[in-house]
């Protein structure tokens, strides 16, 4: 169906005007009043209640940890000049850490296989253009160097987050972002994957990541 | 569908089975779960009430809200294709899949492509589609049908999920839930990682910046929309706020009643396909909307229900979900909302008893996250049930009868002992149907036991 014969349709039920409610404009957005806390004390606590765990080491020193634990050398990464830790990746390199190509090949036709790569990485690393302390979450976006893939696919995401960018609430987030123009994806994660699925038994690491890990700076 | 045709039959099948007392005992967890996470959060009625303007202003304005919806897509490099049924949704999306035989479409839940069967259906035209929310992919390889708008297998043990793996996906039996889904993620991994299509839904499109957002605690929802080389994501017509504040609102209220969690684990904005530039993303990103239904609903008494942001807290508190479970039912939307949008979307008078499947306790418009008056419309919709064709009227001359009978001791007692119920009195029992033609009241209904004796006689010796 064409659009506006869709549309012209959807006039006429809005015109039998049996929607209940206030229908003059749209007032400017109310944002939640919460109460007055430490924001980065709370995102601690809000973020551990979710298992996630809270580094405040040097990234290069976390990570290196983090890979020897996994007993692998391979990770997923945004590129350097948009992590906030200074010459991260040349360190992990000198330490014998590899990263892998995040940029699709051009040729549509390789798209499957090169992602197939990502089948067994198990460390990714990306950084928070915002965290909320109420939910305990990050935001992770796309973008030039910033690959979307390196913050869901591994089974473990390493979320660098500057404390300067820690805001209350999601509302509180979103009022100051400035739209209608968005990143082509805004991804708000809070906690690791996990499913109630089967008997509503909590379990982790379902599809995306079963562990995070916030290293904040 | 081979299943009895009324509420009334499928809900006394469904009863002979185990699976409503694992609804019932899932649902009741959830309610915990919901009633935590409101007493967290101070602002929580102020925001209801703000969702709730957000979502009746933009149903009251939605003609201009989705044509600056698709304004806003098509700036940002997206396609809008519009759907007035089932059959051309399917159509459409099957085109944008390809015309080759053989695609890999993976999918994320979403209740829409459940109402227009769109698996059944790309499955048919050749291609292979595997459902990645690990709830519908038990649903899938059990070949089953969701339970719950949240929690699709409500209805299955871990031993049923351990032997349904272990037949379809060739693995040792297990019942631990972190072993299955572990099983879970490895097998589905390859099926993201190569798939040529990913088809998500849409909680809400946001009409100011061509954004559609999806929710999804296990991540699948994300994986579906970023990895693909084509994203098709399917929205009902009405799914829609006018700004990214408001789709902001409505997620904070969504989590907390769907799960009880401030926010889901994964809230996913996707605007458009990936830029110039962004290392990896759909090249390709279509919505498709869909109204199936929906304007008729729109133009009804009932077009309240259109307000609605899926979280199902109305079906974990309704007594009667929490009895029968949801696939007495018998479509996609269970429970007090789907009394009221199944008759409204799909032929009313196939669906007509549903309305009548409620005490009209109200606990579902205390809950629910937009404030519905979810009771008012079951009323309308048997208001216009009784207008069109009442297959309940019955119900007059069987009061009437009623009436006189019980106004009289003898005639009572001369009445059942006709029917032969006077022994069922005395052991106490309720009646579960009556005879002649007051029998169609308890087709819908138990009739309760006379008292031992009359009220006047038990005031006398009690007060």
């Amino acid at each position: 169906m064409e659009r506006r014969e869709f549309l012209s349709r959807i006039e006429k039920a809005v015109g039998a005007d049996t929607v209940p409610g206030p229908s003059q404009a749209h007032p400017a957005p109310s944002i939640p009043d919460l109460p007055e806390v430490d924001l980065i004390a709370h995102f601690i606590e809000a973020f551990q209640e979710l298992d996630g765990r809270v580094h405040h080491g040097s990234p290069v020193e976390v990570i290196s940890k983090i890979m020897a634990d996994r007993g692998v050398d391979e990770y997923v990464a945004w590129d350097q000049e948009h992590l906030p830790a200074d010459s991260l990746l040349d360190e992990l390199s000198n330490r014998g850490y590899r990263r892998m190509e995040t940029v699709l090949p051009s040729d549509p036709n390789r798209r499957v296989a090169h992602q197939m790569g990502y089948f067994e990485v198990k460390v990714g690393i990306s950084a928070a253009v915002a965290a909320l302390a109420e939910s305990g979450s990050v935001v992770v976006t796309s973008g030039k160097g910033r690959s979307r893939l390196a913050s869901v696919i591994p089974e473990t995401h390493v979320v660098l987050v500057p404390t300067r960018l820690m805001f209350r609430s999601l509302s509180h987030w979103a009022a100051q972002v400035e739209s209608p123009d968005l990143l082509a994806n805004i991804m708000v994660v809070t906690g690791p994957s996990r499913t109630g699925d089967i008997e509503l038994t909590l379990t982790k690491g379902v599809h995306g990541p079963g562990e995070i890990h916030a290293v904040l700076l | 569908m081979s299943q009895p045709v009324t509420f009334r039959r499928r809900a006394v099948f469904e009863m002979g089975t185990a699976k409503p007392a694992a609804v019932g005992r899932a649902a009741r967890r959830f309610v915990g779960k919901r009633q935590w996470a409101v007493d967290d959060f101070t602002p929580m009625e102020e925001t209801r009430d703000r969702g709730r303007q957000i979502r009746l202003h933009t149903l009251a304005n939605l003609h201009r809200y989705l044509d600056q919806f698709a304004d806003s897509v098509e700036r940002n490099g997206g396609r809008v294709l519009w759907a007035a049924d089932a059959a051309e949704a399917n159509r459409l999306i099957s085109e944008v899949v390809g015309r080759k035989q053989g695609s890999l479409v993976i999918k994320s839940k979403s209740m829409v492509t459940e109402e227009l069967e769109l698996l059944h259906y790309l499955e048919d035209q050749g291609h292979t589609v595997v459902e990645t929310d690990l709830g519908e992919f038990i649903v899938q390889i059990a070949e089953d049908h969701p339970s719950h708008i949240i929690a699709p297998v409500m209805h299955l043990t871990r031993q049923d999920v351990g032997a349904l793996f272990h037949e379809q996906l060739d693995v040792p039996y297990t019942d631990d839930p972190p072993t299955l889904t572990q099983i879970a993620r490895r097998h589905l991994r390859r099926f993201f990682l190569s798939a040529d299509v990913g088809i998500s839904g849409v909680n809400m499109g946001i009409a100011e910046t061509g954004s559609i957002v999806t929710i999804t605690n296990e991540g699948n929802g994300w994986l579906t929309t970023a990895a693909p080389r084509t994203h098709i994501a399917v929205m009902g017509m009405e799914r829609l706020v006018p700004t990214f504040s408001d789709a902001a609102t409505i997620v904070e209220i969504l989590a907390r009643s769907a799960t009880g969690q401030r926010l889901s684990v994964y809230t996913n904005f996707v605007t458009g396909p990936r830029r110039p530039g962004d290392p990896d993303g759909p090249d390709e990103f279509v919505v498709v909307v869909v109204d199936n239904g929906r304007s008729r609903v729109l133009a009804s008494d009932a077009s309240e229900i259109l307000a609605c942001i899926r979280c199902g807290a109305c079906l974990n508190v309704c007594p009667v979900f929490r009895e029968v479970g949801g696939h007495a039912y018998g479509q996609v939307y269970p429970g007090p909302v789907g009394a009221v949008l199944a008759p409204g979307l799909a032929d009313f008078k196939e669906w007509v008893d549903l309305p009548y499947a409620s005490s009209l306790c109200g606990a579902c418009r205390e809950v629910c996250p937009v404030r519905i008056d979810i009771p008012r419309l079951l009323v309308n919709q048997r208001v216009r049930a009784t207008a069109e064709n009442d297959p309940f009227r019955w119900m007059g001359p069987g009061l009437a009868a009623f009436r006189q009978i019980g106004k009289r001791p003898a005639l009572w007692k001369t009445a059942l002992a006709a029917a032969g119920l006077a022994g069922r009195v005395r052991k106490g029992e309720w009646f579960h149907r009556l005879p002649f033609h007051t029998k169609g009241w308890t087709d819908t209904r138990d009739f309760p036991p006379p008292a031992d004796q009359s009220f006047r006689r038990w005031w006398k010796e009690n007060r």
